[in-house]
C-alpha cells in the first residue's frame, strides 16, 4: 500500500476548526473595530481551505517491513516506523463512524521522538488496522524491546510463525454495572469537582441551589440537610454515568502473548499490545477500595506518547481482592506471586512523613504575628487545621501501605513496591530487566537511625516512573541494592 | 571507585562566583526599577528573595572541598555506579544493559579547564557525572558503549 490518503471523514473531525475560526474572529473583530462577520468568513475560508490542503499533503505507505507517514504542508515531514519496533496498536472508532467501518488509528513505538513525530492515522478504514495488527504479529518474533538502542540497525531473523503461537492461555475479563457502580464509590473526582465548582462561583451556584430548596422546604436546616443529600446523590450520579461511558462494555482479552481491551460508548477505543512491552504492572487500591475490597490494575508502557493509553492505560477497573491470585496467574502469570523477601516501613515514618511535610505550617503563626489578626489569618488557620489532620492521616495511610519485596534472588526475579499517596496505594510489580535504574538514599542522621531509601525509575509512555519506597530499613534496603547489582 | 579531577573544583568555584555576580546585578537592577515604578509590596520580596539565592550560592561556593570528597563513579562490566554526598548521601546503579546512549558536554568554565560532562542516558532517566578529563572521557563512552553493545548482542 503505498502513499494513501486518510478516509475523507477525517475533514469531519476537522471540523471544530471552524467553530475555533469563528470564535477566533469575534474575539479579535471587536476590539479591533474590524466587523467580525466579514473577518469570520475569512478566518472560515482559510480554515477550510488549509484543512483539504494538510489532508491531501498527508499519506502513509504499509511497506514490507516499516510504516512510512509523509505529512506537512509547508514543513514537509517523512517518518519511518519499522513493524518491529511497535509497541501497542491503539483503534478509536466514534460511534458516528461505525457504519463507514472508519476508525483512528495509534501506532506506538518505544522512541522519544514527542508527540509530533507520533504514528496517527486519524480516519482509515478497519482493514488497515488489520493489516497492521498482522504485521505487528509477525515482527513480534524479533524479541526487539524498548532497552535496545535504537540507532542500531534492524537485526532481522525470519522465524516461522508457528513457532511463537506457543500457547500460555487464554483468559477473558468483562466489566459488570454493578463493578462500575462498585467504582463510582471510590472515585473522589466529582466529589472535587463539585467542590471546586462551588468554590469557583464564590458560593454563588451554593446560594442559588440553596435558595431553591428553602422555597420548597421552609426552614433552614432541614432545606440544608435535604440539600447536602441530593447534592451526594446527585454526585454519585454523575460519575456512575462519567465511568458508565468511560469503561463502558470494558472487555480485556488474553490471547497467548497478547493482552487485548476494548471499551467506551461514543468512542470505542481498543488496544493491542504484546505483553514483553509491558514495564510494570501497577495494582491501584484508595481508602475506599479498601473498604469496598475491589482494586484497579493497570499496565505501565514505553511509547512515544504521553496519553493515558499510551503510557498507564487500565486493563482491570475493578478487581475483588479475593480475585487478586487468580486475576494475576490468569492475565500476568510470568509475574511470581510468592514474596521471599519484604521489607516494611518503619513505625517512626509516621512521624517522619508528617514533619517532611507538615514543618511548613510553623510559617503561619509567623505571618500571623507578623500581619495581625485579619480574614486572611482566619483562612491561613483553617487551612493549617485541615492540612494538620490531612497529612497526620496520610502519613499513617502511607506506613501502612508502603512496603518492598523480591520474589527471589536472581535476575528473572520480580520486585514488589508499594507505596502510598493521596489515601492511594499504589503496587508495582517490576521485573529486574525493566528497571532503569535504582538509587539507595540515606543521611547521616537516618544512618543513626538504621533508615534508607530506595528509589528505581521505569520508563512509563514517553518519560519516566520514579516508585520508591521511603524510611526502611537499612540492611533490608542494601539487600535490595544489592539485589540488583548482581 | 574514581574520584573527579582536581580541577573540577576550580570549576565549580568559578561558577558559583559567576552566579553570585549577576544574581547581585539581576536583584540591583530589579530593586532600581521596583522603586522607579513603584511597585510597594514587590519592594519586600526582592531582598529577602536575592538574599536567599545569594545564600544559597555562598553555601555552593563552601561545600565544595566536601562535595569534591564525597562525588565518585564506577565503571564496572555490567554496571555504572555514582555515589553523591556524605550528610545526604545517595549512590545510584546503571546496568550498562540499559544504557541507550552517551552524551559528552562542555560549557565555557568546563572547556577553560578541559574538562567534559558525562552524561549517560537509560530508557527513563539520565545520570551525570560532573567532569572529567578528556581522555577518561572518551574512555567511558567507548568503554560504556562496547559493554551496551555487547550486552545487548548476548541477550
Amino acid at each position: 500500500m503505498q502513499d494513501k490518503h486518510l478516509s475523507p471523514l477525517n475533514l469531519v473531525n476537522r471540523l471544530e476548526d471552524i467553530l475555533i475560526a469563528i470564535f477566533l474572529a469575534s474575539f479579535i473583530g471587536n476590539p479591533l473595530h474590524i466587523d467580525s462577520f466579514k473577518l469570520g468568513i475569512i478566518f472560515v475560508i482559510i480554515t477550510i481551505v488549509w484543512d483539504i490542503i494538510s489532508y491531501l499533503c498527508f499519506t502513509y505507505s504499509i511497506e514490507d517491513k516499516q510504516i512510512v507517514i509523509k505529512k506537512g504542508v509547508i514543513f514537509k515531514k517523512i517518518i519511518h516506523v519499522p513493524f518491529a519496533r511497535i509497541q501497542s496498536i491503539e483503534h478509536s472508532q466514534f460511534f458516528l463512524f461505525r457504519p463507514f467501518d472508519v476508525e483512528k488509528l495509534q501506532i506506538n513505538n518505544a522512541s522519544k521522538s514527542g508527540s509530533h513525530d507520533q504514528i496517527i492515522l486519524s480516519a482509515v478504514k478497519t482493514y488497515v488496522g488489520a493489516i497492521l495488527e498482522e504485521k505487528h504479529k509477525q515482527y513480534q518474533t524479533q524479541d526487539v524491546d524498548v532497552n535496545d538502542d535504537v540507532e542500531q540497525p534492524d537485526v532481522e531473523k525470519i522465524e516461522d510463525n508457528n513457532q511463537e503461537e506457543i500457547n500460555h492461555g487464554y483468559a477473558q475479563y468483562k466489566i459488570s454495572t454493578r463493578d462500575i457502580a462498585l467504582y463510582t464509590f471510590t472515585s473522589f473526582r466529582v466529589f472535587i469537582t463539585m467542590f471546586l465548582i462551588a468554590h469557583i462561583t464564590h458560593g454563588a451556584v451554593l446560594d442559588f441551589a440553596i435558595s431553591i430548596y428553602q422555597k420548597g422546604f421552609g426552614s433552614n436546616l432541614v432545606s440544608l440537610i435535604a440539600f447536602s443529600i441530593m447534592a451526594i446523590i446527585i454526585a454519585l450520579l454523575l460519575s456512575f454515568i462519567y465511568t458508565m461511558f468511560q469503561f463502558y462494555d470494558f472487555t480485556l482479552v488474553k490471547e497467548g502473548k497478547y493482552l487485548e481491551y476494548e471499551k467506551g460508548l461514543f468512542t470505542r477505543n481498543k488496544v493491542r499490545l504484546s505483553i514483553d512491552r509491558i514495564q510494570s504492572v501497577l495494582v491501584e487500591q484508595n481508602v475506599m477500595g479498601k473498604l469496598l475490597k475491589i482494586m484497579t490494575v493497570k499496565i505501565i508502557m514505553a511509547s512515544d506518547g504521553s496519553d493515558e493509553e499510551s503510557s498507564q492505560a487500565v486493563v482491570l477497573p475493578i478487581l475483588n481482592s479475593h480475585k487478586y491470585a487468580e486475576m494475576m496467574n490468569d492475565f500476568f502469570e510470568w509475574i511470581p506471586l510468592k514474596t521471599v523477601e519484604k521489607f516494611n516501613v518503619r513505625k517512626r515514618s509516621i512521624w517522619l512523613f508528617f514533619r517532611n511535610f507538615d514543618w511548613i505550617l510553623l510559617i503561619i503563626p509567623i505571618v500571623i504575628y507578623f500581619i495581625g489578626w485579619t480574614t486572611l489569618s482566619y483562612s491561613l488557620v483553617v487551612i493549617g487545621v485541615f492540612t494538620f489532620f490531612y497529612t497526620l492521616g496520610n502519613a499513617y495511610f502511607k506506613y501502612r501501605v508502603s512496603s518492598i519485596g523480591l520474589t527471589g534472588d536472581a535476575k528473572d526475579d520480580y520486585l514488589i513496591v508499594s507505596n502510598g499517596f493521596l489515601f492511594k496505594q499504589r503496587t508495582y510489580y517490576v521485573g529486574w530487566h525493566e528497571i532503569q535504574s535504582i538509587r539507595f538514599e540515606s543521611s547521616v542522621f537516618m544512618k543513626r537511625n538504621n533508615l534508607a531509601h530506595i528509589v528505581i525509575r521505569i520508563r512509563k509512555g514517553d518519560s519516566a516512573q520514579i516508585a520508591g519506597v521511603q524510611y526502611i530499613d537499612y540492611d533490608g534496603a542494601q539487600k535490595i541494592y544489592d539485589w540488583y547489582r548482581q | 571507585m574514581k574520584k573527579l579531577p582536581e580541577s573540577v573544583k576550580t570549576v565549580w568555584l568559578y561558577s558559583a562566583v559567576i552566579t553570585i555576580i549577576v544574581e547581585i546585578i539581576i536583584f540591583t537592577i530589579a530593586t532600581i526599577v521596583v522603586k522607579y515604578l513603584d511597585w510597594k509590596y514587590v519592594e519586600y520580596i526582592l531582598p529577602v528573595l536575592g538574599t536567599i539565592l545569594v545564600v544559597l550560592a555562598l553555601v555552593d561556593m563552601v561545600s565544595i572541598p566536601y562535595r569534591y570528597a564525597f562525588h565518585q563513579y564506577a565503571i564496572h562490566e555490567d554496571r555504572v555506579e555514582i555515589k553523591k554526598g556524605f550528610i545526604f548521601r545517595e549512590q545510584a546503579t546503571v546496568p550498562i544493559a540499559r544504557v541507550q546512549n552517551v552524551d559528552i558536554e562542555q560549557g565555557p568554565i568546563l572547556r577553560h579547564k578541559n574538562l567534559y560532562k558525562i552524561s549517560i542516558y537509560t530508557s527513563a532517566d539520565s545520570h551525570e557525572i560532573a567532569a572529567v578529563t578528556k581522555e577518561e572521557s572518551e574512555n567511558i563512552k567507548t568503554q560504556v558503549m562496547r559493554l551496551a553493545m555487547e550486552a545487548r548482542n548476548a541477550r
